[in-house]
């Protein structure tokens, strides 16, 4: 491991999810941090520059849309890349990410997989 | 002394008269509790159960979800309005928008509310879809002009009129009344769109659950943890709210005879509210009314129709803590119950109605709105026969036991039916204060409840004047950090 | 002289034992079930603590050597109802290859052959769990054994069944789905978003029967069928569409065929559509306005902009939004509206706002 290893904040507050997610980003050798809703995400994000934030739209407190809002109005985390995790199939929602500024997103139920191919694109990491 | 030996035979007289009849109505009001309690744990049981399959996170992703505007009025309440609506705003629902309607306010209320969300005013008109008597005078929504909050500036008109036009502004499909000091769970949009998206040819309209907030730990506008509030006065309504308002409504539900939907926490279809035209701003009891005008134009039409109860404890409240408030309270609660009843009272033993007719309305009548009289007169009663040496200190002792033990029986039912289903009380000590109260609220409270509701229906009766109670808030325990 | 009359004294205390004997009943109930149910989580907890990791690791289909797969099909036989259950919560949350890994899991445990028992079981609950459990193990030859479960007597079991099906993806389930929504016997039928679930999912062919759904006699049987024609999306129906906006008579039904034509329609339907736009019943009025903004055709703006001035205040605000989505022209629109006196002035206005309060927030648009 080393200080190249990118980092990346998971946020959801559904505990196998969550779980699962941190587990497949540490195996593929991310820094991973887990945080069980919105407002955490902000308040892990105020020391914290996260290369990568994979976010559930649907949470308790702050959607991943609210949160996703926020960054976009931080300086600091302008490079910041967002992929949400829905579990929306309806298209307005999808389009409500990218409006938002997502840059991509995974519906659940998901392919860990895929969503670490996902993830390696966005950080423009090769397999 | 022979007007006392009048007294004596006259006692004497009625009491061998009345007795027994006082007796059966007991035994069959506290029957009918139970029997509401067994319909209704049937459904709960049921619903533990199939959590692994209803499907909750597909509900959420559902492609027919409607939309729901949840409609708050506020009156001088600049004390929690932010955290209410920041807290509503959040819910989880593909879907939602806020409309608070600000009644008049004295305070700083919109002051408050415009600052925490950078508030402008717009050129929206409102629909006269539903009639208002104040209509408003400016509209506001947040600067970003996406965050999904509307706020209505208005001259003061009570909460059913704001209500109105919070209608009227409303833009979905559904609208949920909520008070702006209720706190609702983070999931409890999806759950009261649930019985729209089953059915949403019929389905107009669908009560919830509320139960008291006092002594829980809140944070943010969310319950944390659930507790019992610790107060007699409150641990008693806890048991109440259970008992009556969740399983009653629910056994109601059951058997296709809702006629109250509490205007604490109710969605609605907009387009059914229109068609009836609104809460009644002239109404006391106008959450009853509303249902009771919605069955009653729904059936003249011969439309099909359905309105519903949610089992899942949703949406919490703070519950009076003080006599005073309480007695307001109960005594506005009974004077509506009366008013409603009386006005629809057509519906009776109306067999065009079916089971509303023949059943629940004549249920309302006889034991929702004649309890407080029969229980208060056997009481009477029984103690004068006591005091005039007619029964026994044993024998009193024994009837009054006899009396209350089946509602501490109904009582101890509903409890089970929690602990079974829900089992919302983490804590062991909430189970013994839960028992405790379900003893205590027969020695004093029940009889000076009763005793208030009369009061509400005397002044129905007599016309007088009502005075409006304001609900005096003592704020929530809110944790530190 | 006290009155013997009233009640008996010996009745009373007869009655007043009972009583007391069913309050302990009951006290002995609530405090049992407490402290069985704390027992259990207890248990549970500590067990799937410990299974935790080889779980993930399935999951995730980081299991190459299929080691933690063993150590999940290996745990004693008690034990198994327990891994089961956190086994098909995970189950409905992940697809490809880790459900597949994890469905295996259930099948050790004869999970499989107990379903496929349970489907006749004499209780509902495990009817239910059955029809769930071999929908979660994505089994597409037990799908023809579900599909009779839609016709149940209890709303559980159907609505287990058809969720099931939903998740094996057969569209061969796709006609009992549709006579499930309003059964002939039972007053209420198959919730109608579970039904918009399944046909949504189901592979091809379903087409067929949600375009032949469209003129059930039930309204809530055409109202599933328009939904999923419009978020199917099946364009392929806009044909039976057209021709059913006619003749629909529930307007609910009405509006969600007007929003479907607003997905799969084109530029031949903005008339009708403009038309539904005026319908008295807002709720099909404000489908069309959605539906002509959802089209999203430059000719749209032509479409919608005549509605701004419709006199209702709904209609008329969403039809001056939804311009504002549909680019400059759309704009350029509502200026007009704004500066022309007249009932278009104040929606216009207001939209107007709303834009220039979006376009002024940063990183959007």
């Amino acid at each position: 491991m080393t200080s190249a290893q990118p980092s990346i904040l998971v946020a959801d507050d559904d505990p196998d999810i969550r779980d699962l997610v941190v587990f497949k980003l540490e195996q593929a050798g991310f820094a991973v941090r887990a945080v069980v809703d919105g407002s955490a995400a902000l308040t892990a994000l105020e020391d914290l520059t996260p290369d990568l934030v994979v976010l559930d739209v649907m949470m308790p407190g702050l959607s991943g849309l609210d949160v996703l809002r926020q960054i976009r109005t931080m300086d600091r985390l302008d490079g910041v890349k967002v992929l949400l995790l829905t579990a929306r199939a309806r298209d307005t929602d999808v389009d409500d990410g990218y409006n938002t500024g997502a840059d991509d997103y995974v519906t659940k139920p998901f392919s860990p997989r895929e969503l670490l191919h996902r993830v390696n694109s966005m950080l423009g990491r090769g397999r | 002394m022979d007007w006392i030996e009048l007294l004596r035979t006259g006692v004497a007289a009625v009491l061998a008269f009345v007795a027994w009849p006082v007796l059966v109505y007991f035994l069959l009001i506290n029957s009918s509790y139970l029997v509401m309690i067994v319909l209704a744990a049937v459904d709960f049981v049921a619903y533990r159960r199939r959590i692994p399959f209803a499907g909750r996170e597909e509900l959420m992703r559902s492609r027919t979800m409607p939309g729901i505007s949840v409609v708050t009025a506020m009156h001088n309440e600049e004390m929690g309005i932010r955290v209410a609506v920041e807290s509503f705003l959040s819910l989880q629902h593909p879907h939602h928008e806020v409309v608070v309607v600000d009644d008049g306010s004295s305070d700083n209320g919109f002051e408050v509310l415009r600052k925490a969300f950078d508030l402008v005013p717009v050129a929206r008109r409102m629909p006269e879809d539903v009639p208002v008597r104040e209509a408003p005078t400016s509209i506001h929504v947040p600067r970003d002009g996406r965050t999904r909050l509307t706020v209505v500036r208005k001259a003061n008109s009570g909460r059913s009129d704001s209500i109105n036009v919070g209608v009227n502004l409303a833009r979905e499909d559904l609208v949920l009344f909520v008070d702006s000091d209720s706190i609702l769970d983070p999931g409890s949009l999806l759950a009261v769109s649930r019985p729209f998206i089953e059915d949403p040819i019929n389905m107009v309209a669908a009560g919830g659950v509320i139960r008291a907030v006092n002594g829980c730990r809140v944070k943010g506008g969310r319950v944390l943890e659930v507790r019992m509030p610790g107060s007699p006065l409150a641990d008693i309504q806890v048991l109440e709210y259970l008992r009556a308002f969740h399983l009653g409504r629910a056994g109601w539900s059951r058997i296709n005879a809702l006629l109250l939907i509490s205007g604490a926490f109710g969605v609605f279809r907009r387009d059914a509210l229109v068609s009836v035209g609104g809460l009644d701003a002239n109404s006391i009891g106008e959450d009853f009314e509303l249902v009771m005008r919605l069955h009653r134009t729904f059936r003249k039409q011969r439309k099909p129709y359905r309105v519903t109860f949610l089992t899942e404890p949703i949406c919490w409240t703070e519950v009076p803590s003080t006599v005073p408030v309480l007695r307001r309270q109960r005594s506005r609660w009974h004077r509506g119950l009366w008013e409603t009843l009386w006005a629809y009272r057509g519906m009776l033993f109306n067999p065009r109605y079916g089971r509303l007719g023949l059943v629940a309305v004549p249920y309302y009548w006889l034991f929702e709105l004649i309890a407080p009289l029969l229980e208060l007169a056997g009481l009477v009663l029984i103690a004068l026969g006591f005091a005039l040496g007619l029964v026994s200190w044993q024998y009193f002792l024994l009837f009054m036991l006899v009396a209350y033990a089946y509602a501490i029986i109904v009582t101890l039912a509903a409890v089970t039916v929690e602990e079974l289903s829900y089992h919302k009380y983490p804590r062991w000590r909430d189970l013994g204060v839960t028992l405790v109260a379900a003893v205590l609220e027969n020695a004093g409270y029940r009889q000076l409840t009763a005793w208030w509701r009369m009061e509400g229906w005397l002044a129905a009766l007599t016309r007088r004047e009502q005075k409006w109670g304001t609900m005096t808030r003592s704020g929530f325990t809110e944790v530190d950090g | 002289m006290a009155t013997q009359t009233i009640v008996s004294p010996q009745l009373l205390s007869g009655v007043l034992w009972v009583l007391v004997w069913a309050a302990i009943f009951l006290l002995a109930l609530v405090l049992g079930s407490r402290t069985g149910r704390l027992w259990r989580e207890h248990r549970e907890r500590q067990l799937l603590g410990e299974l935790r990791p080889a779980m993930l690791e399935v999951a995730s289909g980081e299991d190459d050597d299929r080691s933690a797969l063993t150590q999940l099909t290996s745990v004693a036989p008690r034990r198994t109802r327990v891994v089961d259950r956190a086994v098909s919560a995970m189950l409905s949350k992940v697809k490809g290859e880790p459900a597949r890994a994890l469905a295996e899991v259930l099948r050790s445990h004869g999970r499989s052959s107990w379903a496929l028992r349970g489907l006749s079981s004499r209780r509902a609950i495990r009817r239910a769990y059955a029809a769930w459990t071999l929908g979660l193990m994505r089994e597409r030859e037990s799908g023809g054994k579900i599909v009779p479960l839609l016709q149940d007597r209890s709303m559980d079991v159907v609505v287990a069944a058809a969720r099931a099906l939903t998740l094996i993806g057969d569209g061969a389930a796709a006609r009992p789905v549709v006579r499930a929504v309003a059964p002939r016997r039972r007053p209420r039928g198959l919730p109608s978003w579970v039904a918009v679930e399944s046909l949504c999912t189901f592979d091809e062919p379903v087409a067929g029967v949600v375009v032949e759904a469209t003129t059930h006699p039930q309204p809530s049987v055409r109202h599933v069928a328009a939904t999923v024609i419009g978020s199917r999306p099946l364009p392929q129906a806009a044909p039976v569409v057209r021709e059913r906006i006619a003749a629909e008579e529930d307007p609910r039904t009405l509006a969600a065929l007007v929003e479907a034509l607003g997905k799969i329609g084109g530029s031949s339907d903005l008339t009708l559509l403009a038309r539904f736009a005026r319908h008295p019943d807002e709720t099909v009025a404000l489908a069309a306005v959605d539906a002509l903004e959802a089209i999203g055709l430059p000719s749209s703006v032509e479409a919608l902009a005549p509605l701004v001035a419709d006199t209702r205040p709904r209609p008329s605000e969403r039809a001056a939004v939804a311009l504002t989505e549909l680019g400059p022209r759309g704009r350029e629109q509502l200026r007009e509206f704004a500066k022309t006196p007249g009932p278009a002035v104040q929606p216009a206005t207001y939209a107007l706002q709303l834009t220039a309060m979006r376009s002024a927030t940063r990183g959007l648009d």
